[in-house]
């Protein structure tokens, strides 16, 4: 009874902010802050390829490589087949989770909801785990994203019932509870698998954390479709969550309709955060920040906050990238700690503020 | 008369796990030969009985009753069937002192590393009641901030992890709990402190039976609520921490034995506590034994099958509980 009355304030002061904020933000504001991000997002990127290098990389080294390329040159060799699949991967991936973030909490109404919290993306390194140490030959054959996105689409269908969300009242503690005990069973199902396996034992560590070092061209193009894929139903069922936010009866009263889009938003979900998982590795909290940074910044209207939750994700992995290179320097970290260690406190001041809500 | 039979049942059961968990892994042995080592104790089979089979079983089986032990309290004190040590993340931050100590201390002796286990547990005990006291009222935000005060030193655990690659084995091992290699030196850290709050778990089992009635009515009928539940959950937390420093993070026994004991004695503490202790006890010894038999010279860390067996089983109760 607590709790709900919990979900109900919160959804209350979902609607006062945002018939405030679209009050108070104009279409030349939200144009500004775009531009703004953009040119965050490109020094991000020219930094990302150039900076902490073992070997000396220059500006115009990056220039050389993007424009015309020279093999016999070892620092354009680097950003060309080391720094630039990697930069690739982390906005893509950031895009892809930060946006797969904006649909759970928006068809969940739970702040909280999030791919790495529901154990989705845990659910997509168990397929990959499993086709790597070739327990299961079949998976072995087929490509790693589509493996992966398979364990993301079976992991995300099962949590769908296991935390409530077909019910008509939907608790989020339920849902987190539901997540936590998932994460619990994949990952000891990962752990059993990698002892069994031995000779993996820290490449699938590194992975299960998430790491992009190793990224290359081939998986980039792999994964790009589907996240593309991806973005273009999140936008187009933008309007229908807007409707959501105001309440399930009342989204029904307006003309709206639930199956289409929980079916559309768990589709895209599982594509966004499947083929995510397949390129990165379960990168943990980008799907839980970037929304609520995102509305802190630009409001409520998921049309706006869709395209603009994707630019900051971008941006999130980006930095976050060359911060797992910078906190030690010659060595790479992985780039899932970093996003943990800020994730991690950034989750804890959202339990602390449901608590103080009531 | 009920508490009677079902724990006679479930000591018998525990009677055979132990002669299984004494016979069974990379030696077999029989039955006979256990009673000859016994006998004449020159045979080689004494040194692999005495000193690995037999602590190892007294082992599980103290970790299993403690961890039980504790997930009553927690969930009396939450009053939530799906609250358990693990959840209040007691278990990573003794996993973080722990891992800290194997890196910015690799001389220091192994026996350190019980004592930091529960200086890591009782911290964040600390840290969990200072951050929760004006909420106790509403338990179910404690397992909130629990849960996110876990997710905070599993991401430290991981970046020290990073950091120095080497400690990763050892490191995962003793984060998925196992009972391999423990020894007669670790039954003092456990043995003494069961044998305290044990008896004060039983003491305060009345009061518990009050509590569960609601916090106002317990506090009319002259009970002192928010003590009582600052000491339970106190006593819960010691349990939690001296058997992560025991056997590493074992999930999940905390919350699956003392829920099959609910079901089979319904509401009131006393029994229920009894049952739960010697479910505990089944449970750990029984993930102990699979872990070691399945593939004999390889042996998993038995936290991996009670988190297959024990993960499922929180699903379904998700899946039932109804007073969301």
């Amino acid at each position: 009874m607590t709790t709900h009355s919990a979900e109900r304030s919160y959804g209350t002061s979902v609607d006062d902010q945002s018939t405030r904020s679209n009050g108070s933000i104009t279409a030349a504001t939200i144009a500004t802050r775009f531009g703004i991000l953009l040119c965050l997002l490109f020094v991000g990127a020219v930094f990302n390829l150039v900076s902490f290098s073992s070997f000396s990389l220059s500006l115009s080294d990056a220039w050389q490589a993007l424009v015309h390329f020279d093999n016999n040159q070892l620092s354009q060799q680097v950003i060309r087949t080391l720094r630039l699949p990697r930069l690739l991967t982390a906005m893509t991936a950031g895009a892809g989770l930060a946006v797969a973030g904006v649909l759970m909490q928006g068809l969940t109404r739970n702040p909280l909801a999030s791919p790495s919290l529901f154990g989705i993306g845990y659910g997509a390194a168990l397929a990959f785990t499993l086709s790597a140490t070739g327990f299961i030959p079949l998976l072995s054959v087929i490509p790693v994203s589509v493996v992966c996105f398979l364990g993301a689409l079976i992991t995300g269908l099962i949590m769908f019932f296991l935390a409530g969300l077909h019910l008509s009242r939907m608790n989020p503690i339920r849902m987190v509870l539901a997540g936590v005990a998932m994460n619990f069973l994949l990952v000891s199902v990962v752990r059993g698998l990698v002892i069994f396996a031995d000779d993996h034992a820290f490449g699938v560590y590194y992975w299960l954390i998430g790491n992009i070092s190793n990224a290359t061209f081939p998986d980039i193009w792999m994964a790009i479709p589907p996240i593309l894929l991806g973005l273009v139903i999140a936008v187009f069922i933008s309007h229908p969550l807007n409707l959501l936010s105001l309440g399930e009866e009342r989204m029904q009263s307006l003309g709206g309709s639930l199956t289409p889009l929980r079916l559309l938003s768990g589709l895209a979900i599982t594509l966004l955060t499947g083929a995510s998982v397949s390129i990165a590795g379960p990168i943990g909290f980008v799907g839980l920040m970037v929304p609520h940074i995102g509305r802190r910044i630009v409001g409520h209207d998921h049309r706006i906050l869709i395209p603009f939750s994707a630019l900051l994700g971008a941006i999130l992995l980006v930095y976050s990238d060359i911060l797992a290179r910078a906190i030690n320097f010659p060595i790479d970290t992985p780039i899932g700690i970093v996003t943990a260690l800020l994730g991690a406190p950034f989750f804890f001041y959202l339990a602390s503020l449901k608590t103080r809500g009531r | 008369m009920r508490l009677m039979s079902v724990s006679i049942f479930l000591l018998l059961m525990w009677a055979l796990l132990v002669s299984l968990s004494l016979t069974q892994g990379a030696v077999v042995l029989s039955l006979s030969d256990i009673w000859s080592v016994w006998q004449q104790g020159t045979l080689t089979e004494h040194f692999v009985l005495w000193n690995h089979r037999l602590p190892r079983m007294i082992i599980a089986t103290l970790v299993g009753m403690s961890l039980a032990l504790s997930g009553c309290m927690v969930q009396s004190v939450v009053r939530n069937p799906l609250a358990s040590p693990d959840i209040l993340g007691v278990t990573s931050a003794a996993a973080l002192a722990v891992v800290g100590l194997l890196i910015y201390w690799p001389d220091a002796n192994v026996h350190w590393i019980p004592f930091a286990a529960l200086i890591g547990g009782f911290s964040a005990a600390g840290l969990l009641l200072l951050l929760t006291t004006k909420r106790l009222a509403e338990p179910s935000h404690l397992a909130l901030i629990g849960l996110a005060l876990g997710a905070l030193f599993s991401a430290i655990v991981d970046y020290l992890l990073s950091k120095y690659p080497l400690e990763i084995n050892g490191a995962m091992l003793w984060m998925t709990g196992s009972v391999w290699g423990r020894n007669w030196s670790h039954l003092p850290l456990i043995l003494p402190w069961l044998m305290v709050l044990v008896p004060g778990a039983i003491y305060l089992c009345y009061r518990l039976d009050v509590l569960s009635l609601g916090q106002e009515k317990a506090a009319s009928l002259g009970l002192k609520v928010t003590h009582l539940q600052v000491v339970t959950l106190l006593m819960a937390i010691a349990l939690a921490s001296v058997s992560v420093s025991v056997c590493g993070a074992i999930a999940f026994v905390g919350l699956v034995a003392p829920h099959i004991a609910r079901f089979l004695m319904g509401g009131r503490h006393f029994p229920v506590i009894i049952i739960a202790m010697l479910l505990g006890a089944i449970i750990l010894l029984a993930a102990d034994i699979f872990a070691r038999a399945i593939a004999p010279p390889l042996e998993f860390p038995a936290g991996i099958f009670v988190a297959m067996i024990g993960a499922p089983y929180f699903i379904f109760l998700i899946t039932r509980y109804k007073h969301w």
